[in-house]
Parts: C-alpha cells; structure tokens; sequence
C-alpha cells in the first residue's frame, strides 16, 4: 500500500512504510454504522503492543508510543532501521547488546523491557517516560541555573555509574537523550544504542546534525570507549546547561571533531561569566583531551558537580549585564527562599547598577564607529532580470524596474566587519580558516549577521533584483557581470583558479557596468530576499522585494569554489539563514 | 567518426575508432552485491562528438532515494554533455557545470519528494578527448590509472575517514576499522549548490594506459594491489568481470560498479 507521507508503495502487509516509518493504517470495511476511528485497524507490534502514536525518528530509527493490550502498560517502541536486520553479523550484535541493556536496572535510566523481532525488524520496547528532554529544556530556558543543573546532571551521574559498573558505556551522551519528568526526576535514554546499531549512521552525507558536538575524542579516532568518553559526552552537556552554548560548534561537522581532538575548550566564563570559577575548573578537566586527565568515574564527576552549589559567584560589571530581568524571573520560580536568599544579595546589587551599566555599555558601544565603504550610485531605471538560458528558477525573463540606490562597491571586509563585531553588535564570523587579511571579504557570517551588520552601518541588503541590476551591464542582458566572455581567473576567482579568497578589488576587468566589483566569483553574497524558485512567475515588476516567507534567502554571485555556471549574474542559490558558510559573505546597499 | 558498439544494459562494451587511428576502448559492468536488495549505482558510458564519457554515481538515503539519485547524476551528466558540448568550453569547466546541474537536479526532486528527503549520490567523470583525460569526483567514488604494471588512486575520497587521516589525527591502519569509515563529506545532492575543493583532475595519456573508476563497493574489499592484479592485462571486460566476481567472493557487502577505459594511443 502507498505510504500517506512519502507515497512510497510498500507491500500490502507492511505496517510501517519502509521509507519513513510512517504507520501504514488499513481501513476495515465497516458493517452498519460505527463510529469513525473504530473503522481504522490499529497497528499491533508483537502481538500485544497497539501504537498510539509515532513519538519522532532519527538516525536510529523510528520511536512509538504504545500500549499493551492486556496490562495498559504504556512503552515507548524503537523500531531499528530495516536495513540492520539483513546482516548476520549486526543481528547477532544486535542481541547480545540489547541482552545486557535488558539487565540495566537503576531509577534513572530508561528501562529496556523487551525486544524483539517481527516482519525481519527489530523492535525495542522500552519504559514510556512523560518529561521533557534536556534539549528542550535548554532550549526553552537558554541556560539552566546552578541548582537545576546540579539536581539534574547528579542523577545523570548516577545512572551513568550505575551503567559503567555493569559495563555499559553510553556512547551517544546529549541533551536530546537526558529524559527530565515533571516532578524532575532525570531519565537518561537509549544506554548502548549507539553500540546496538554498530554506530553506523545509515543516512546521507551533512544528515546527522549535531551528534559531533558531544563526541569525545577518542571516538572521533575511532578508538576503543570506556566510561571516561561518556564523561566527556556528559561535560559537553553541562558545559551546554550552564552557558546555552557547546564549546565547539561550526558549520562543518569535521571542524567540530577536530576541535574535539586539538583545539582546548572556551573557558564558561567567557560566554557566562556570571559563572563560579569552579565550573570551569570541572568543565576544563572533564573536557580534557586524554581520558586520564578527566575525573575517571561518573561518580567523582557527581561529586564535583555537587560542589558547584556551595560555590561563590563571581560578580562583575559584566556579569551584571548578562543576567537579565528573564533570569532573574526564571531563578525565583518554583524555587525554595533559602535558595534564592543565597543570590538575593546579589541581585539587588545588580538591580542598582544594570541601568547604569548599560547605559555605559551604550557610551562604550558609541565609540566604535563604522569604516566607510565606498558605494557606486545605480540610476533609477529598467533593467532585464533573469535569464533565458539559465535554470527554471531564473524564469521567465522579466523587465523590471528599480528606483535609484546606493551599493557598496566591495562586499564588506574583515576589517569592517570587525568594527561591528567590538562594537558588540555583530556576532563574530564564523571561524574558517580563510583568508584573514583585514581587506578580504568576510566569510562565516549569516544572513541575520549581515543584516545586522547592515543595519549597523544605516545600510540594508541589496534586494535580489537590486543585486542582479548592479551585477549588470547596463541595458544588455549579459551572462555575466562583465559581458558573455566565459570567465578566467582575471576577471573572477573561482574553481577554475587557486581555490583561496581574495582581496576584495582584486579583479579589475571583472567590473560590472556600472563599475561594482567583485559580483561573480571570491565569495557568494547574501541579499535580502527570501527564495522560491517560483519567485520570477508573480513578482511585482516595479521594485520587487522577494517573496513575504520562506525557509531560506538567496544568495548570489557563486564563489572560489563555484563552477563558471554558478558565477552567471543572474543565477540563484540559497541557504538557510542562520548557517554561516565558508564561501559566503555579503555588501550593503541604501535608497536614494 | 567512430563506431560503438552496445550490448546490454548491464554489461557494455565499446570500442571506439578514430580517424587518427587512435582507438579507446570501455568494459563497464555494475552488480548488486551479495547483502543489499537494491542496486543504487548507476553508471554510463557516452561516446559524443570525440570526446568519450564515463559517469559513476552511488546513490545515497535509503530505500527509493539512492537508486534515483544516482539515476538523476548519470542522466544529467549526459544530457548537459548533449547539450552543451557545441558551445565549444573546455571540457574541465564543463565537467564541473554537469555536476552542478546534476546537484540541482536531486536537490529539486528531492525537495517536491519529502520522503526522499537526505538522497544524494557520490560520483565520478572522465572525459576524455585524445589523450587528454579529464576528471571530476565528489565523494568515495575513485579513478585509478594503471601504468607499467604500476597503479596510482587519482582521486582523494571525500570522506571523514580521509580528512582524519591527512590531518594526522588517525593512522592509516585505524582508518580501516574506523566505524564511521562509511561518512562521506561531499555529494551530489548534499547541498544547496555544489563546490569544489579542489582543482578538475588532468592526465595526458600514453599508449597501454588503463584509467579504472569504481564506487567504493570495490575497493572496500579488495586492495589496490590486488585491483591492480587482477586489471593490468588482459581483456578489459574479463578484467571488470573479474574485479566484480572477487569482490562478490569476500562478501559482496555493497554494490560494486566497475568501468575500465584502455587508451590504446597511436
């Protein structure tokens, strides 16, 4: 039968649709009246388990939530991906692991009941446990209070000693898999999992976002795990619980490896620095790169997370600022009074100085100003958009006409950008390692970044069309910015040349009509409007401004690692608009 | 102009003449393996103006999605040769335009198909023309050149496993029971828009020079000692029968496509 979500076409028997796991219910033929949701047949898993609903999927498989027919008990259901069970070797792995998980009983880990296998699939039914998980608890909250997280990563510790002394190592320690109930009991799921599966992820390359920032460095070699790698795991968890941030993250998955493996962690404070020393110091050593250097039980971990409690804050001017009136609101809540009475003295003292403080935050920020950009006046007129020759999303051909404008003649440089970044109001680029000469173009920057960055200098982004016509020849529709000749490394940098960014201004004869520089090649820019690739069909002629929502905006202008086809001045790519790519940067752009 | 001859989809064999007397000649196969169901390779072999053109892609995320993927990869290359090869470009910027509209392609479908959600496909192209070979990969798909009974891998895998060798973080030793081995870091189809990250591979050819590409279920079992063993003489579609057999023998783990070219010159 065809899936409803994927239509993939599935044998008549399947339950689940073989692409996505979607259930695959079939409708009984119903005799006289019945109500509707008793014509539907419920899926049953081993016999006795009918799914109430599917709960979420992800490189380990499908998760239900079930009830048992008989008991009422209530489980969660992992279906494994179909493709394990095909392999001797896994299948047999498969059962010994899920043999010893069955032996794992302690209060907070999420117990394995049972497994099984049906249809050549193999199922895990597991404790169905209500809560939140710590992922969504960090990402409601921002960052976690000393006491929620000391309550909360103690009963982690716990169960991970529990586990470690019946030689269970986790393998896959993170936030998503830290279960919290609402009386806040903690739960720590899917022990060994990582192990039972054979840690293969069986999706495309880029597709297991998020799995690298919590890796140890000994798993990233590939090497034997113990207990010791789960506390690395474990520390980048609290390291993410008291800042709101993991101490490594990229655009790349590989780079946040190798900064797992080379590169010491950020010290807490940096990022929180209303932080007691003391965390750093349990956050540096659980984070070290050899395992001999880490606490070497969960126990000894627990035991130091416990004294963060008793530890004193450290206030300072700028720790001030950084505890908002929201966490001022979200520390009293639900809290006991001789808890809050401990940071009471401070928070008056804050009370009295933030205005103060940001207020002199606001002088200080006052004295960085902007660099100029040059800037290349475009008249107000017509211009042709789009190309007959390009792909389906640069049709239909369209005239469209434009106000005059102001664009910046270079994309935006590191130096300049710079002056936002210390002017606290850009977020630093992204980390790559490119070119960092003070006159390249900034790379690692986000479409919000350049945004704000545009905004800083009482700019904005050029529109799409508004790119597009300075990207021109003026009033001949061209391939490129300099006319049709195809490109050479002299008039624009690209796969075909050294694979390294340039200076901005470095291509002379690569000059648009209108004399802006850099608009093919180097590195790709952001501009303002959303993508859709229908966007040609329905927009509006006079000054279009993309469409009103979408899931990602368009970059333009292809990169050092484009093909020639991509550096054409009227092709469009597009990106989500928080990543921060290694060959995308950005120019402003103002009205008249 | 030359002739070419077809035989089955499955089992090809080409042998092209040249006014100038130089001949090339192509043995391809692909096999499904010995574990999985399905056959997501897909591979092709053109023969347009004087250029000949090699094509291999391995499909990528899960059951429908690879085996289209790598369809799509194939069938782009093809059509944008079709297409563009009078424009008159060099062929190395053209090999790079193929893959990028060959991305789009999968990108698209993918994204009108939410169930295919995360299908990609690695890949290589050779193109040759005379005795210039051109070629472009993305991925774990390789070319090999067999040279005086000498074999050297042309291309460097895309993947973790080759990133954590060079820079030193793994031995070589490691790197083969590393168990995410299987992570590959670049692919049609994995990104909003292809780039590169390094130079369109060059190689002028001499006369006996054997250029094999494969998708990695050949080489994730036999060696390339022993690819060069069993490849270096002989007919080449014994040879690719051979390869394909050996690694079926060892377990036939994953698909395995094979496509030698031999430049027989002057």
């Amino acid at each position: 039968m065809k899936c409803p979500k994927c239509n993939t076409e599935n044998s008549a028997d399947s339950k689940f649709c073989l692409s996505c796991g979607e259930p695959l219910t079939r409708k009984t033929i119903a005799i006289g009246v019945m109500p509707p949701q008793q014509t539907e047949e419920k899926i049953v898993i081993g016999k006795n388990y009918e799914v109430v609903k599917k709960l979420g999927e992800g490189g380990m498989g499908v998760v239900f939530h079930a009830i048992h027919n008989l008991s009422g008990q209530e489980v969660a259901i992992k279906m494994l991906p179909p493709e394990l069970s095909k392999d001797d070797g896994i299948r047999s792995r498969f059962i010994n692991e899920a043999r010893l998980l069955a032996k794992l009983d302690h209060p907070n880990i999420v117990t394995l009941y049972n497994f099984l296998e049906e249809d050549q699939k193999f199922y895990l039914i597991m404790q169905f446990v209500r809560g939140k998980t710590l992922e969504e608890y960090i990402k409601e909250r921002g960052k976690l209070s000393i006491d929620e997280v000391v309550n909360i990563f103690s009963q982690v510790c716990d169960a991970l000693g529990y586990a470690h002394q019946m030689g269970v190592v986790h393998r896959d320690i993170k936030p998503a898999n830290i279960m919290i109930t609402p009386d806040m009991r903690v739960k720590v799921m899917d022990f060994g999992i990582a192990k039972l599966t054979g840690g293969t992820r069986l999706t495309a390359t880029g597709i297991a976002v998020g799995t690298v920032w919590y890796m140890s460095p000994e798993q990233i070699r590939g090497a034997e795990l113990d207990a010791r790698s789960d506390l690395y795991s474990l520390g980048v968890t609290l390291f993410e619980a008291l800042t709101g941030k993991v101490p490594f993250d990229s655009e790349s998955d590989y780079e946040v490896r190798k900064c797992h493996v080379e590169v010491n962690p950020p010290s807490p404070l940096i990022i929180n620095n209303s932080l007691p020393k003391a965390a750093e110091t349990i956050l540096l050593k659980v984070l070290s790169k050899n395992p001999d250097d880490r606490y070497q039980s969960a126990q000894e971990f627990k035991k130091a997370i416990e004294s963060l409690r008793s530890s004193p804050y450290i206030i300072t001017p700028e720790s001030q600022s950084q505890i908002g009136a929201q966490d001022l609101a979200q520390k009293s809540k639900g809290r006991s009074w001789i808890k809050i009475s401990s940071v009471v003295a401070g928070i008056v003292i804050i009370g009295v100085v933030i205005y103060y403080f940001l207020f002199y935050q606001r002088i200080m920020t006052s004295n960085v100003s902007p660099l100029r950009a040059e800037q290349v006046y475009i008249p107000a007129g017509e211009f042709i958009m789009g190309s007959e020759k390009g792909e389906e999303d640069e049709k239909p051909v369209r005239k469209v006409l434009l106000s005059a404008f102001y664009i910046d003649k270079y994309e935006v440089t590191n130096l300049q950008y710079q002056r936002c970044v210390e002017a606290r109001v850009c977020g630093a680029p992204q980390n790559f390692l490119v070119n960092k000469s003070p006159s390249a173009p900034v790379v690692g920057v986000s479409y919000n970044d350049a945004k704000t960055y545009c905004e800083w200098v009482k700019k904005r982004l050029p529109t799409e069309a508004e790119w597009e016509k300075a990207a021109s020849q003026k009033g001949v529709n061209t391939d490129y910015p300099w006319g049709n000749d195809r490109p050479d490394c002299k008039r624009a940098n690209f796969v075909e040349c050294d694979l390294k960014i340039k200076e901005v201004g470095s291509f002379l004869s690569g000059a648009s009509g209108y004399g802006v520089m850099d608009m093919a090649g180097n590195v790709a820019e952001w501009v303002a409007d959303w993508y859709d690739k229908n966007a040609y069909l329905t927009m509006n002629t006079t000054n279009p401004k993309g469409p009103l929502t979408g899931t990602y905006r368009v970059i333009r202008g292809g990169s050092f690692k484009s093909s020639s086809l991509d550096l054409r001045k009227s092709n469009r790519m597009y990106a989500s608009p928080s990543e921060r790519l290694m060959t995308v940067g950005f120019r402003c752009a103002r009205s008249e | 102009m030359g002739i070419t001859l077809h035989l089955e989809r499955l089992t090809q064999f080409s042998l092209v003449l040249r006014e100038s007397r130089m001949a090339v000649y192509v043995a391809n196969m692909s096999h499904t393996g010995m574990v999985r169901a399905v056959n997501e390779d897909y591979y092709g072999y053109f023969h347009l103006a004087n250029y000949d053109i090699l094509v291999i892609a391995d499909g990528m995320g899960g059951h429908r999605g690879g085996k289209i993927a790598s369809k799509i990869a194939v069938d782009a290359v093809r059509e944008y040769f079709e297409t563009h090869l009078k424009d008159g470009r060099p062929i190395e910027s053209m090999i790079d335009e193929a893959f990028g509209v060959a991305n789009r392609m999968i990108r698209d479908f993918a994204s009108a198909n939410p169930g295919l959600y995360g299908m990609g496909a690695t890949a290589i192209c050779l193109v040759v023309e005379n005795n210039k070979a051109f070629y472009r990969h993305l991925g774990d798909c390789r070319l090999y050149l067999i040279r005086d009974e000498k074999i050297k891998r042309l291309t460097k895998d895309h993947t973790l496993v080759q990133k954590l060798l060079d820079d030193g973080i793994i031995t070589l030793a490691e790197s083969f029971f590393h168990p995410e081995r299987n992570i590959v870091s670049k692919a049609l189809g994995g990104r909003f828009y292809l780039e590169f990250d390094e130079p369109i591979g060059f190689l002028e050819m001499v006369n006996g020079d054997r250029l094999l590409m494969c998708s990695d279920g050949l080489f994730d079992s036999i060696s390339d000692e022993e690819i060069l063993e069993l490849a270096k003489h002989g007919d080449i579609q014994n040879c690719v029968q051979e390869l394909i057999n050996e690694a079926n023998r060892r377990g036939g783990n994953d698909n395995i496509t094979v496509q030698i070219l031999l430049y027989a010159g002057e």
